[in-house]
């Protein structure tokens, strides 16, 4: 567990077109949110910015160079945070009663 | 650097105190935690002795009912922000962690210092906030909106107070993460770790998974109060079930941030003091996670009066059950560590065995309490304030007690009196029972808490109940007194005086200021007595 | 050198990232805490989060997530500068960095000052004739952008304290103290050569020598600038980009729902 991987170094120019990835993908956003899509658009708007949130994650912050340790830890902490949003549903969704 | 030196006696940069607040030593920071955390205590303790006092007999006995109202406030903030959170794992995780790992010192001991100095800070804005502005708050120390928006009292500077201890105990947990990952010696695989290194493991991913939540809730309280933002407020939309479940999510497993550790002590002191193995280490390392992970899915368990939706309240119920598996491990395995041993009855292993006497009592409870058709019939009554406190101090209390009389010589390379250490134990023992066992009985018999009058109905049982809290009292003052002769006058105490396997017992006592002369190698599981381990 | 114990702590490049790894989880859910709220208000409100956000100007949200994402990406080329050892075009891209930061900030302040000139602000009278859930939408959007301003601000004054210690490097200390140590008198330091020959020799050590320090300064030239010295630069980028991470939830959320 104690060999320090060193980190391989990203090129600029990967960085760069990894920018403009988000760019577009921010585009993307908010010309679908211009488009009406009803309930579609909160989930189009999600998944767009899950996607950019990966970029940035895996390439920015290096997290696709970094161990497998730091990788798992970091699908459980997504987990345990969508845990927490599920349990705390169970109560909303059935709740009766309220704030209609 | 002479080796030889013992931490508490090295020269260092600073003169006198500064030596101490200034310093990075792990050792001198568990240290200063422990001295800091006896002084709340004993400001809490006299507390609830004044509560008690209030409840022997029915009416206004000597506090108005709007000051009794702050002392269980203050009692409850003092007691949970300040003494039973950081604990055992700021106390002797700070101490003993790095040496059980055979290391020099933790991850990041800058932190380390600055996590204490964070706890200094939260604990004097929380004491603070009691007299400036509206005075004590009232609210209990759950601080549930909207209560806590309506109320006149000064409820920011403890909120902010709570959430500055907060990020300390974040520091600690991710501390102590790093350290066990990174600094464990050489031949310390994960299954060679000692039991008391993975309560703190598993804690302190609670401390810090966790936490942030609750931070954001008081902050959101502060913000409501001094912003008039309205999240938790119903008149403004809000919702404070909303806040309950947030403030639940953390402070449910925050119950855990504080057991863990404490079972991590006894699971320590058993095998020393049977001179055997401890039975089942995986069972009892693994069940350490698994109460961590599960007992942060049960938070709602708090709620079950509220007007939550009832799947909701019967999930969390079934929940609640699930925990009860992993520390009947525990149990379990600690029965059958002393089964067979050659055991040797000193202090601390009393304290062990009242531990699980009072933490099953506490536990056995909580499962009432988890079962939704009982819990109807007795929540928010002295039932749950006896439940809570048969864990927390009749659990965790009694097994931070008992790691004190067991490190005590470690620490401060002292003898304690085996005599008066056991009366000190005996008075605890009879006068926490006689107060709080009458608290379940009371409970269950309808007398509700946080009321300041009661029916004269109820008036023997409180009696009873007040005379045990003098008893208790007594008690820590025996304790804490037995403790500080032998700090200034006790007989040196020896590098290995219980015959314990960890690496601790290696290292002279005091442990020297770098701990290791050369970093250890380990072969042996943590409580194996072969291969020439005495 | 046995006596002699350096108290440069022992430098773990792993160690160090991981703990900062940590904290970042440890931020997710403090803002995820966060978003729990907001999905559970909009959950029972969306008409008045529709509306609510009408009043959120798109093209401002827009340019504040140009402004971060591309604050992001000198960022990280800043961190490749250093890796590559060109500490000049390190600098210029942390520079920019913090003026983008900066510039975020400045862009915030104007938003938020136009809304509350327009009297949009918690318990301002106008929004409390709203409806219920617009006040709430309000709430939540002050709590979540400020605490998320609150971390830029705190990003910004990080990245300029890394920002003096890059340019301090690589002048380089170590320190070493020796302490009571018996064997002391009769001895004097010495500084020799990979041949034990001694190039510089101090006096002789008499009784009342009870203490060394020992303090070497050394500037290493281009080609030994380590990524292990700057886990700080690279920690502080790991926490920047989370600050961007969220403000990528926080866009659509807020900006473009109406």
């Amino acid at each position: 567990m104690n060999q320090d991987h060193h980190p391989c170094v990203i090129g600029y120019q990967t960085h760069i077109i990894i920018w403009l990835g988000l760019l577009a993908l921010t585009a993307l956003t908010i010309v679908v949110a211009g488009m009406h899509l009803k309930g579609l658009s909160i989930v189009v708007a999600l998944a767009v910015a899950a996607c950019k949130c990966s970029l940035v994650c895996l390439f920015f912050m290096h997290l696709k160079y970094e161990s497998f340790f730091l990788k798992t830890l970091f699908l459980v902490t997504i987990l345990l945070l969508a845990s927490f949003i599920g349990l705390t549903y169970i109560d909303i969704f059935f709740r009766e009663g309220v704030m209609k | 650097m002479d080796v030889s030196v013992s931490y508490n006696q090295e020269k260092t940069a600073y003169p006198g105190i500064f030596g101490w607040i200034f310093s990075t030593d792990h050792k001198r920071i568990g240290v200063l935690y422990l001295l800091s955390i006896a002084t709340f205590f004993i400001v809490g303790a006299s507390i609830g002795v004044v509560m008690r006092l209030e409840m022997l007999t029915p009416g206004q006995t000597i506090v108005q009912p709007r000051t009794y109202n702050a002392l269980f406030t203050v009692h409850g903030v003092i007691m949970i922000f300040l003494i039973v959170l950081p604990g055992v794992p700021s106390i002797f995780g700070n101490f003993f962690l790095p040496i059980q790992l055979g290391a020099k010192d933790v991850a990041f001991p800058k932190l380390n210092i600055l996590s204490w100095w964070l706890y200094m800070t939260g604990a004097l804005i929380a004491v603070a906030g009691l007299f400036v502005g509206g005075g004590a708050p009232d609210t209990g120390w759950t601080f549930y909106a909207p209560y806590t928006l309506k109320s006149a009292t000064n409820i920011v500077m403890p909120l902010f107070g709570a959430f500055i201890l907060g990020i300390s105990s974040i520091i600690t947990g991710l501390n102590f993460i790093t350290t066990i990952h990174r600094m464990r010696c050489p031949g310390m695989t994960w299954n060679k770790m000692p039991l008391f290194a993975w309560g703190l493991y598993a804690t302190a991913w609670i401390q810090v998974l966790a936490n942030p939540i609750v931070g954001i809730t008081l902050l959101l309280v502060i913000f409501e109060k001094v912003f008039d933002i309205g999240v938790f407020d119903p008149s403004k939309g809000g919702d404070p079930l909303l806040y309950q479940h947030l403030f639940w999510i953390y402070s449910h497993p925050a119950v855990y941030i504080m057991i863990l550790p404490g079972m991590g002590i006894i699971s320590e002191i058993l095998p020393t003091f049977s001179k055997k193995n401890i039975f089942g280490y995986k069972a009892i390392a693994y069940s350490s996670m698994l109460i961590a992970i599960i007992g942060s899915f049960v938070w709602a368990h708090h709620m079950f009066t509220t007007g939550m939706s009832d799947i909701a309240r019967i999930v969390f119920s079934f929940l609640t059950f699930l925990v009860a598996i992993p520390t009947g491990v525990k149990i379990f395995n600690w029965l059958a560590t002393l089964y067979g041993g050659s055991i040797e009855v000193k202090t601390p292993l009393l304290y062990a065995l009242v531990f699980i006497f009072q933490f099953c009592i506490g536990g056995f409870t909580g499962m009432i309490l988890g079962t939704l058709s009982t819990d109807l019939h007795v929540h928010d009554t002295y039932y749950v304030v006896g439940h809570f406190h048969y864990t927390m101090f009749g659990g965790l209390g009694f097994a931070l007690l008992g790691g004190l009389y067991y490190w005590f010589p470690k620490m401060f390379g002292k003898m304690y009196s085996e005599k008066h250490s056991r009366i000190a134990l005996g008075t605890l023992f009879v006068g926490f029972n006689t107060l709080y066992f009458h608290m379940l009985i009371m409970g269950w018999l309808g007398m509700p808490r946080r009321y300041y009058d009661y029916l004269g109905y109820f008036q023997t049982l409180h009696v009873t109940s007040t005379i045990g809290s003098w008893i208790l009292f007594v008690g820590i003052f025996y304790m804490m007194g037995n403790l500080i002769h032998a700090g200034l006058k006790g007989e040196k105490a020896q590098a290995n005086p219980w015959g314990g396997t960890t690496l601790e017992w290696k290292i002279s006592s005091p442990p020297p200021t770098e701990n290791f002369e050369e970093i250890p190698e380990v072969v042996y599981g943590p409580y194996e007595r072969k291969g020439g381990q005495e | 050198m046995k006596a002699f114990s350096p108290i440069e702590k022992h430098q773990d490049y792993t160690g160090a990232k991981m703990g900062l790894w940590i904290f970042l989880f440890g931020e997710l859910l403090l803002f995820g805490a966060m978003f729990i709220l907001y999905s559970v208000f909009r959950h029972w409100y969306p008409q008045d989060f529709h509306n609510a956000s009408r009043s959120l100007n798109m093209i401002t949200g827009t340019v504040h997530t140009l402004v971060l994402l591309t604050s992001s990406l000198t960022m990280v080329l800043s961190i490749t500068a250093i890796q590559k050892g060109n500490k000049k075009l390190c600098l210029t891209f942390l520079f920019l960095t913090i003026l983008l930061g900066l510039l975020f900030m400045v862009n915030k302040y104007f938003e938020w000052e136009h809304k509350i000139h327009n009297g949009i602000y918690p318990g301002s009278e106008f929004l409390l004739a709203q409806a219920k859930g617009v006040m709430v939408f309000f709430s939540l959007y002050y709590s979540m952008v400020g605490i998320h301003g609150l971390h830029v601000i705190i990003g910004i004054v990080l990245l300029s304290w890394i920002f003096w210690e890059v340019l301090k490097k690589p002048d380089h200390h170590s320190r070493w103290d020796a302490f009571l140590h018996k064997d002391f008198p009769g001895c004097h330091l010495a500084i020799v050569d990979a041949q034990g020959k001694e190039v510089w020799k101090g006096e002789v050590f008499d009784d009342s020598v009870k203490q060394i320090h020992l303090r070497v300064s050394y500037h290493p030239v281009k080609e030994r600038i380590h990524f292990h010295d700057f886990i700080s630069l690279e920690n502080c980028g790991l926490y920047w980009h989370l600050v961007d991470m969220i403000w990528i939830f926080l866009f659509p959320l807020y900006y473009l729902i109406s």
